[in-house]
């Protein structure tokens, strides 16, 4: 198991920083995920890593020793594109045993290693195929089975799944989880999904316009957003977000927004009183009946359907408040009719609230 | 509005046959989602449509016409790609520009643009140059200028694919209402099957050139017509798992698997005889906790999604999904990979599918 440690990378596309003082201590043996949207910088960082790219400032550190300097051939890292790349010429057999062979490893050896990673990846029946006659996902298992087969010290992946489709996706996903616990070993995952995020990483990092904006287990991201804009980017459907401000109106505490105001409870924490506020509600935090458990506390919105998405397991209610859109997320299909009244239930201890000029998250 | 149809229709490159005698009927009005993984046939469908592609075999009728031998461009449908093209200009001359051909006065276009740029919600960005909007405004553009001709049919290929999953989500949204305002027939092109639920009135699911289903999506959702489909709609898909029916009395039946006996009901579940079968059930229908239909499991891993916790469990060499909301997070607690863990079965909502894969019951 390695550790893989950067710090303080800076980096510049034509006169851009596309990286600024990003400094991380990625966790021994698990898989850490770079979360962050298109442009973020999440590939350059990667790259670093990799050796592909040199920063302009900043070091990287693979098991204690400084590797900034030293040619990516040398680092013992592999790395998956989100481009399906793989030899074309070759089968999937070679293309999966090119890594040993180049390295001049024994064929007995370079066989074994071959069946084993074919198996994991559910492609033993595929090695004698080439790759044209294959599909997205088999050409990435593919690609992934040649970047394991060397055991190298760090895998990092490039937005693996990104072309491809949702269920191939969803199912690579479940693969690589797999892979994880058999391999132990240091995975560096970069995507723009949060969903993908949450439930693959055991470490997230959630970086925007090239700087790291937080950095913790994805319930910790989850749970506690540093900004309003962990809180909307991590989360899908994303966070409710209003603008507004909490204060007392005839005698009760309330949220005061444009064109709203919704009652609040007294138990609200003081931090959050008599000031200027972004409140933070997640889609599945709503309900369409008071939580039985808890009378104290209660919130309640109200507004008319806007629009109905039923998923299947799930149903996105679109409900219109004054001027706002607001989503609620419902376990189970429902279909109400459209511009029908509804009332939204959220527990007050759910509701997260932010501070309006800084974005930051204020702690009850 | 236009009623579409689609007859014995098959379309072959050389030896690979890519749509495979497809029957289907698009009513006026009807938003209809062609769904399936890549390869299955449902863009060369649409292209066939369009007049892009020239049918092998059967023919495609627009309102009785028949428009199969007709070119694309007479057929007065407008197509929005996945990746969209837009004139480096402004978003307003991209969707003037669709009117060009139209012999329009100035002021009618000027009129037809603002009404769109309303509907499609570009109102802010409309005199903004494209380079300058956002990925999702740019999507918008694209397919305010399809609607702006008032074309007689819409195709989609997959217009959202590119899009980040915020703006997904919003531009999933927005064509909803857009729909509901334009009441065109639309036919949507995906194999995100989240979008087919979401905007479809009805879908059709393909695979291998072959038409699967069609049908409302909780009819697909929840009596798909074969594994395939079960499997295909719902994140996480359907759970199948290998049975053995045994007839206990005539009004009685007894389900084996995993080491879990559950006598049901003959009515409930009808037309099953003793025999192997194939039990479907979605993740969201198995819960945690002991009941009258309930088995042991050994957990392998534990995927939180946020609003979701789905399960990763193994019953007797079967593998097995188990979502679990966000209001019974509770239940999770304390629960470690390997445990042997507790899982209810709702029996109202199993499907019964025969060992070949087709839907009985």
């Amino acid at each position: 198991m390695s550790e893989v440690i950067v710090k303080g990378l800076i980096k510049y596309f034509k006169g851009k920083r596309v990286l600024d003082e990003v400094s991380i201590k990625f966790p021994k043996g698990s898989l850490t995920v770079i979360l962050g949207p298109p442009g973020s910088g999440k590939t350059t960082l990667l790259r670093i890593i990799a050796g592909v790219e040199r920063p302009d400032a900043g070091e990287v550190y693979i098991d204690g020793s400084n590797v900034t300097e030293v040619p990516p051939s040398k680092r013992d890292v592999s790395m998956v594109f989100q481009t399906l790349a793989v030899y074309p010429s070759m089968t999937v057999y070679d293309n999966i045993a090119s890594p040993l062979r180049l390295r001049g490893c024994r064929e007995e050896e370079i066989d074994k290693r071959v069946r084993e990673v074919a198996k994991l990846l559910h492609i033993s029946h595929l090695l004698n195929r080439e790759p044209i006659n294959l599909s997205g996902g088999e050409i990435q298992r593919v690609a992934i089975a040649r970047a394991i087969i060397r055991k190298p010290k760090v895998y990092l992946f490039d937005e693996p799944f990104v072309n491809l489709d949702a269920k191939i996706r969803s199912e690579l996903r479940d693969e690589l989880r797999e892979l994880k616990e058999k391999l132990r070993q240091t995975i560096i995952f970069a995507t723009p999904d949060p969903l993908e995020a949450l439930s693959l990483g055991d470490y997230l990092v959630v970086i925007n316009k090239g700087r790291i904006v937080q950095e913790g287990t994805p319930q910790q991201i989850y749970y506690r957003p540093f900004n309003t804009f962990v809180a909307e980017y991590v989360g899908n459907p994303s966070m409710n977000l209003l603008k507004g401000e909490i204060r007392e109106e005839g005698g009760k505490l309330a949220f005061i927004g444009e064109g709203i105001k919704i009652l609040m409870p007294n138990s609200l924490p003081k931090a959050v009183r008599d000031r200027s506020v972004i409140m933070g509600i997640r889609p599945e935090d709503l309900t369409l009946f008071p939580p039985k458990s808890a009378l104290e506390g209660v919130v309640k919105l109200y507004g008319k359907v806007y629009t109905i998405e039923v998923l299947g397991a799930d149903t996105i209610l679109h409900v219109k408040m004054g001027n706002l859109l607001i989503r609620a997320l419902l376990p189970y299909m429902y279909r109400p009719k459209i511009s029908s009244e509804v009332n939204l239930y959220v527990h007050s201890s759910k509701i997260y609230f932010f501070d309006a000029k800084t974005l930051k998250f204020i702690e009850g | 509005m236009t009623e579409v149809r689609l007859i014995n229709l098959t379309k072959k490159f050389g030896n690979f046959i890519a749509v495979n005698n497809l029957n289907l009927r698009i009513q006026h009005g009807e938003f209809l989602v062609l769904l399936g993984p890549s390869g299955c046939g449902k863009t060369t469908t649409l292209r066939m449509i369009a007049g892009l592609e020239k049918p092998t075999e059967g023919r495609i009728l627009f309102d009785k016409e028949d428009v199969t031998s007709l070119p694309a461009r007479y057929r007065d449908v407008a197509m929005v790609f996945q990746f969209y093209a837009l004139y480096p200009t402004t978003v307003y001359k991209n969707i003037a520009l669709a009117l060009m051909s139209q012999g329009l006065s100035k002021k009618e276009i000027h009129k037809a643009v603002k009404e769109v740029a309303e509907l499609v919600g570009l109102k802010e960005v409309l005199h903004k140059h494209v380079n300058a909007i956002s990925i999702s405004d740019k999507q918008k553009t694209a397919l305010a200028r399809a609607i702006v001709r008032r074309p007689r049919l819409y195709l989609l290929d997959e217009p959202l694919t590119n899009l980040d999953p915020k703006s997904r989500v919003e531009m999933r949204h927005h064509l909803k209402r857009l729909q509901r305002e334009l009441k065109q027939t639309v036919i949507y092109v995906t194999h995100d099957q989240v979008e087919a639920m979401s905007l479809a009135d009805r879908i059709a699911v393909m695979n291998h050139g072959i038409l699967q289903q069609v049908g409302k999506p909780e009819e697909v959702y929840y009596k798909p017509s074969n594994t395939f489909v079960a499997w295909f709609i719902g994140d996480p898909g359907m759970n199948l798992i290998n049975i053995k029916i045994k007839e206990e009395d005539p009004l009685k039946l007894t389900i084996e698997f995993a080491g879990l006996k559950m006598t049901l009901p003959r009515e409930w579940i009808p037309n099953v005889k003793e025999g192997e079968y194939i039990l479907g059930i979605r993740p969201e229908h198995l819960r945690i906790g002991d009941g009258n239909y309930s088995f042991r499991a050994t957990l392998i891993s534990i995927e939180f999604y946020g609003p979701r916790t789905v399960l990763d469990l193994n019953v007797n060499g079967a593998r097995i999904k188990v979502s679990v909301p966000k209001s019974d997070f509770e239940t999770l607690r304390n629960m470690r990979k390997g445990d042997k863990v507790p899982v209810k079965i709702d029996p109202s909502k199993i499907c019964i599918f025969s060992k070949d894969g087709r839907l009985i019951t």
